[in-house]
C-alpha cells in the first residue's frame, strides 16, 4: 500500500492511521461529511420541508446549488439535512447495538457455562438472518417509523457486538491481572467495567466504526423501502427512492442522495479498515480484513 | 383433475365445433399489465385485471357498456321493467353457445344470478353486481325475470360493469369441485388458452362469437409490475401494449416514433375524507377553508403531470349523471377568512388555534394505492400549513389502513385519510361513500358524513327509474356534497396507456377504474 507520509517514523497510532493513503482520504471525506451534518442545516436558508409545486424539477444551477425535486423543495437544504437523518440514525442505531451488545458479551465471556450457551446460541440464531431482512421484520412488528428503523437497525447489531466482546472476554478472564484482581475479591461487576472492558475497547472501536457503515447502508435501505415514517423528512434513502420516478427526467434527484450514501460509507470503511490495521496488532502485517 | 387436464377436455370438446371458417387475421396481441389477474373467475374478483382481461373478453353480460357508458345489449337484446318497477324482464339472444359447447339459455342467467348472491360462495364482485336482486325467474328458454324488492335504477350499470356480472358457463362451474380448478368458459369473443403460474394468460379468437369473430387470432397477457420495465419493453417492441405509463414519461413517450399514448378515460376520483365527526372538522367553514387552500390544479399539472381533472363534483365526469355542482378553486385568502370566521386565530407558533386547541391533523396516506398519493398528500399539507394547519403525513400499510376503515364512529382514529372510488352507477358511486347507513364498519363512508337531506336524495334516486327524473336527483345531491365538503376534493383519475403504432383500434370503457377494451384491435405486422 501507498504511503503517504514516510517521514512519520513513530508507530503511534496516528502514524499507523495515516500512513495508508486510503485510510487518511477516509477519515478527511468522513469529517468533512459529519461537518456538513452538524453545521450544514445552519448554513441553509431554504426550508428543506417547504413544498413548491412551481419550482419542481427546477434543474441544478437554476434554484439553489441542486435545484428543486419533484415537489419542488430544495434539494440542497434536503440533501444536507438528510446527512444528520442518516448519520443520526445510523450512530443511533450503533449506540443501541453497544448499549445491549457490549453487556451481553461481558457477561456471557465471563461467566460462561450455560449462560454463555443460551444467550449465545439466540445471538447466533438472530445472525442466521441477514440484517435488512431482520431489521424489516422488527419494523413490521414494531411499525413504521424512524424511531422504529433505529431501534430495528440497532437489534440487528446486538450479535456482533456481543460476539466480539464475548471473544475478547474469554480471552482476558484468564489473564494474570484478572485473576490478581479476584483473587483480591473484587466483585463482578468491578472486574467486567475496570478490568475486562477496557480491553475489549480496541476490537470495539473497531467493529463499531466499520459497523457504523453498515448500519447507514441498512438505515438508508429501510428509508428507500419506505419505512422510514415521515415521508417528508428528509433522507437519503427516501429520496433516492422518490427520485427514481423520474430517473429519466431528472436523474440528479436519485443519483445525488445515492453518492452521498456511496461517500458516507466508503469513507467510513476506509478510514475503519485503516484503524483495524492501526489497533490489531496481529494485522499491522496488513494481511486479510478484520477477524469478524 | 388438473387445470391442464380440465383445459385439454374443454378443448376436445370444442374441437368438433370449430370448423374451418375464415380465421381473423389481426396477428398476436402482447399486452403488459401493471397489475396481476388474481383470479379467473370474474364474480369473485374486484381486481382490475380480472375485471379487464379475463372478465370482459372470455364472457359477456346481460348488457354492456359503450364508450360513453351508454347501456347497449349485450346477452340480453332487449328489457323492460313491470309497472311497479319490482320486476325486470329480459329477452335473451338466440343461437349463443358457451365455449364448452353448451346453450346459452335462460337456466345459466338463472344459475349465474343465484351463484352470485349465494353468501356461502363469497363472490364479491358477483354479489355487487345483482345486488338488490331477490329472486331470478325463467319465463321461458329466451326471458328472465329478475324480482327485486324495490324498484332497482341502478341494475342495468352494475351488471355491465367490468367484469363483475359476467354470465359463465354453469358447467365449467359445476366441473370444478374446488375454485382453484376452475377453468373460464364463457360466450366471450376469446376463448381461454392457458394461465401459468408467472402470470402470462393466453386467449385466442373465438370463432363462433355470435357478434361476429374478434380480428386479434391471440392475446398474450404478461405482468410486469415496475413501471420504468414496461415503458422499456413498449419501447423496445418486445409489447405491444401496456398500462399504467408513468405520469412522468407519458410527455416523452408522446414523442417517441412507433408508439401512441391514450389517456384512459375512467369515472375514478381521488379525494381527502375529513372525519366530520372530529373537532375541527366538524365545522363547515373548516373543511371548505382546507378545500380553497389546496392548490389542485397545480397538483394535477406538476405533480400528475396534467394526468387527471380537478374535482367539480363528488364523482367522476364520466358518470352518466355528472354534474359540473363546484370547484373549490385555490383561494387562500377565502380560505384565512372561513378560518377567522370560525374562530381559529393565528398562534404564537404560526398555526391557528382556538381556546388553547391546535388546528392540527395527521393526514393518512395508504402505500402505493393512489398515484403519487405520497407525493400528493406532502403537497396538501404543505398547503394547508400556509394557511395555518398544522397537517402531517404519515404512510400506512394497505393492511392497516383497511384496518383502520373498519372501525365505527365512536373509536375510528381517522383524522384525514385519503381514499379513492369509482364505478358505473351514481348509487354505488355516491352511497357506499357518503350515505349516513354506510358509515365504517357497515360501509366505506370514511368521513363519517351525515345529512339527512342527501340521505333521502340518495334513496329516492336509487328507487327512481325514470332517467330524467333520476338525474335531476343527482344534480342536487351532488351540489349538496360539494357545499357541505365532507371531503377535500382533489381530482378525477386518469391512467395513460400506450401501445405500438402496429395496434389499431383500442377503445377505453371509462367505468370504474378504466377499462382497455380489445375487442376491436387488431396488430398489423
Amino acid at each position: 500500500m501507498k504511503r503517504c507520509s514516510d517521514r512519520l517514523r513513530r508507530p503511534g497510532l496516528w502514524s499507523t492511521l495515516v500512513r495508508d493513503c486510503s485510510g487518511l482520504v477516509g477519515l478527511l471525506l468522513f469529517a468533512a461529511i459529519v461537518a456538513v451534518a452538524v453545521i450544514g442545516p445552519w448554513t441553509v436558508r431554504s426550508d428543506p420541508l417547504r413544498v413548491n409545486l412551481e419550482r419542481a424539477f427546477a434543474p441544478p444551477g437554476t434554484s439553489g446549488l441542486f435545484g428543486a425535486d419533484h415537489l419542488g423543495r430544495d434539494l440542497t437544504a434536503r440533501l444536507i439535512w438528510g446527512a444528520r437523518t442518516s448519520l443520526l440514525s445510523g450512530a443511533g442505531a450503533l449506540a443501541i447495538g453497544l448499549a445491549a451488545g457490549v453487556p451481553i458479551g461481558l457477561v456471557a465471556g465471563y461467566r460462561r457455562g450455560a449462560v454463555d450457551e443460551v444467550v449465545m446460541g439466540l445471538l447466533e440464531v438472530l445472525m442466521a438472518f441477514p440484517g435488512i431482512l431482520l431489521a424489516i421484520l422488527a419494523v413490521a412488528v414494531l411499525g413504521a417509523g424512524r424511531t422504529t428503523v433505529v431501534v430495528a437497525v440497532g437489534l440487528v447489531s446486538v450479535p456482533l457486538v456481543a460476539r466480539v466482546v464475548r471473544g475478547t472476554t474469554l480471552a482476558l478472564r484468564e489473564a494474570e491481572y484478572v485473576l490478581a484482581a479476584r483473587a483480591l475479591g473484587v466483585g463482578e461487576r468491578r472486574i467486567l467495567w475496570r478490568h475486562i472492558l477496557p480491553g475489549c475497547l480496541s476490537p470495539l472501536i473497531v467493529l463499531s466504526v466499520l459497523r457504523l457503515a453498515t448500519t447507514i447502508v441498512t438505515v438508508s435501505g429501510l428509508g428507500f423501502l419506505g419505512l422510514g415514517g415521515d415521508p417528508a423528512v428528509p433522507e437519503w434513502g427516501a429520496m433516492l427512492s422518490e427520485g427514481l420516478a423520474y430517473l429519466r427526467r431528472a436523474p440528479h434527484l436519485a443519483l445525488l442522495p445515492g453518492a452521498a450514501i456511496l461517500l458516507t460509507v466508503l469513507s467510513v470503511n476506509l478510514f475503519g479498515d485503516a484503524l483495524n490495521d492501526a489497533l490489531n496488532p496481529r494485522l499491522r502485517s496488513r494481511t486479510g480484513g478484520p477477524p469478524w | 383433475m388438473t387445470r391442464r387436464s380440465w383445459l385439454l377436455l374443454a378443448m376436445l370438446l370444442l374441437a368438433p365445433l370449430t370448423p374451418a371458417r375464415s380465421a381473423p387475421s389481426g396477428g398476436t396481441l402482447t399486452w403488459a399489465l401493471h397489475v396481476p389477474i388474481d383470479r379467473l373467475d370474474p364474480p369473485a374478483s374486484f381486481s382490475l385485471a380480472t375485471g379487464m382481461v379475463v372478465g370482459r373478453n372470455l364472457f359477456d353480460r346481460l348488457v354492456e357498456h359503450d364508450e360513453r357508458l351508454n347501456i347497449v345489449p349485450g346477452l340480453a337484446t332487449s328489457w323492460s321493467t313491470s309497472r311497479d318497477g319490482r320486476t325486470w324482464t329480459f329477452r335473451l339472444r338466440r343461437g349463443v353457445r358457451f365455449h364448452d359447447g353448451t346453450p346459452f339459455t335462460a337456466d345459466a342467467v338463472v344459475f349465474n344470478v343465484q351463484r352470485a348472491l349465494d353468501p356461502q360462495l363469497r363472490l364479491p364482485a358477483g354479489a355487487f353486481a345483482w345486488a338488490g336482486v331477490r329472486a331470478a325467474r325463467k319465463v321461458d328458454d329466451f326471458t328472465v325475470e329478475l324480482v327485486t324488492d324495490e324498484p332497482l335504477a341502478p341494475l342495468l350499470n352494475n351488471i355491465a360493469d367490468s367484469g363483475l356480472g359476467a354470465i359463465v358457463s354453469p358447467r365449467a362451474v359445476q366441473a370444478a369441485r374446488d375454485p382453484r380448478e376452475f377453468v373460464p368458459v364463457g360466450t366471450g369473443p376469446f376463448k381461454f388458452v392457458r394461465w401459468t403460474p408467472d402470470g402470462e394468460f393466453v386467449m385466442e379468437a373465438n370463432r363462433d362469437y355470435w357478434g361476429g369473430p374478434p380480428r386479434l387470432e391471440r392475446v398474450v397477457v404478461r405482468i410486469s409490475p415496475v413501471p420504468a420495465t414496461r415503458v422499456n419493453q413498449l419501447e423496445a417492441g418486445e409489447i405491444d401494449l401496456i398500462t399504467q405509463v408513468p405520469l412522468a414519461e407519458v410527455g416523452r413517450l408522446r414523442g417517441v416514433r412507433g408508439v401512441e399514448v391514450g389517456i384512459r378515460p375512467s369515472t375514478s376520483w381521488t379525494y381527502i375524507a375529513l372525519n366530520n365527526l372530529k373537532p375541527p372538522l366538524t365545522d363547515v367553514r373548516v373543511r371548505r377553508a382546507f378545500n380553497y387552500a389546496v392548490n389542485k390544479r397545480l397538483i394535477v399539472d406538476r405533480i400528475l403531470f396534467g394526468v387527471g381533472e380537478v374535482a367539480d363534483s363528488p364523482i367522476g365526469s364520466a358518470y352518466r349523471d355528472h354534474h359540473s355542482a363546484k370547484v373549490y378553486e385555490y383561494e387562500p385568502a377565502t380560505a384565512r377568512r372561513l378560518f377567522e370566521e370560525a374562530g381559529w386565530r393565528p398562534g404564537p407558533d404560526g398555526f391557528r388555534q382556538k381556546d388553547g386547541a391546535r388546528l392540527a391533523a395527521t393526514l393518512w396516506v395508504p402505500v402505493g394505492r393512489f398515484a403519487e398519493g405520497t407525493a400528493i398528500a406532502q403537497a396538501v399539507a404543505s398547503f394547508l400549513r400556509g394557511v395555518g394547519a398544522d397537517v402531517r403525513v404519515e404512510e400506512i400499510e394497505f393492511a392497516t389502513y383497511l384496518a383502520e376503515a373498519r372501525r365505527g364512529p365512536g373509536e375510528s382514529r381517522i383524522e384525514m385519510v385519503m381514499a379513492g372510488w369509482g364505478t358505473a352507477d351514481p348509487d354505488t358511486g355516491m352511497r357506499l361513500v357518503l350515505h349516513s347507513s354506510q358509515w365504517p364498519p357497515a360501509g366505506n363512508n370514511l368521513a363519517f358524513y351525515r345529512n339527512p337531506e342527501l340521505d333521502g336524495l340518495l334513496d329516492r334516486a336509487r328507487t327512481t327509474l325514470d332517467p330524467q327524473a333520476r338525474r335531476a336527483l343527482y344534480q342536487r345531491a351532488q351540489t349538496l356534497v360539494m357545499n357541505d365538503a365532507p371531503w377535500l376534493f382533489l381530482h378525477e383519475r386518469r391512467e395513460a396507456v400506450a401501445w405500438r403504432s402496429a395496434v389499431r383500434g383500442v377503445r377505453f370503457i371509462p367505468s370504474s377504474a378504466g377499462l382497455v377494451d380489445i375487442r376491436q384491435v387488431s396488430v398489423a405486422r
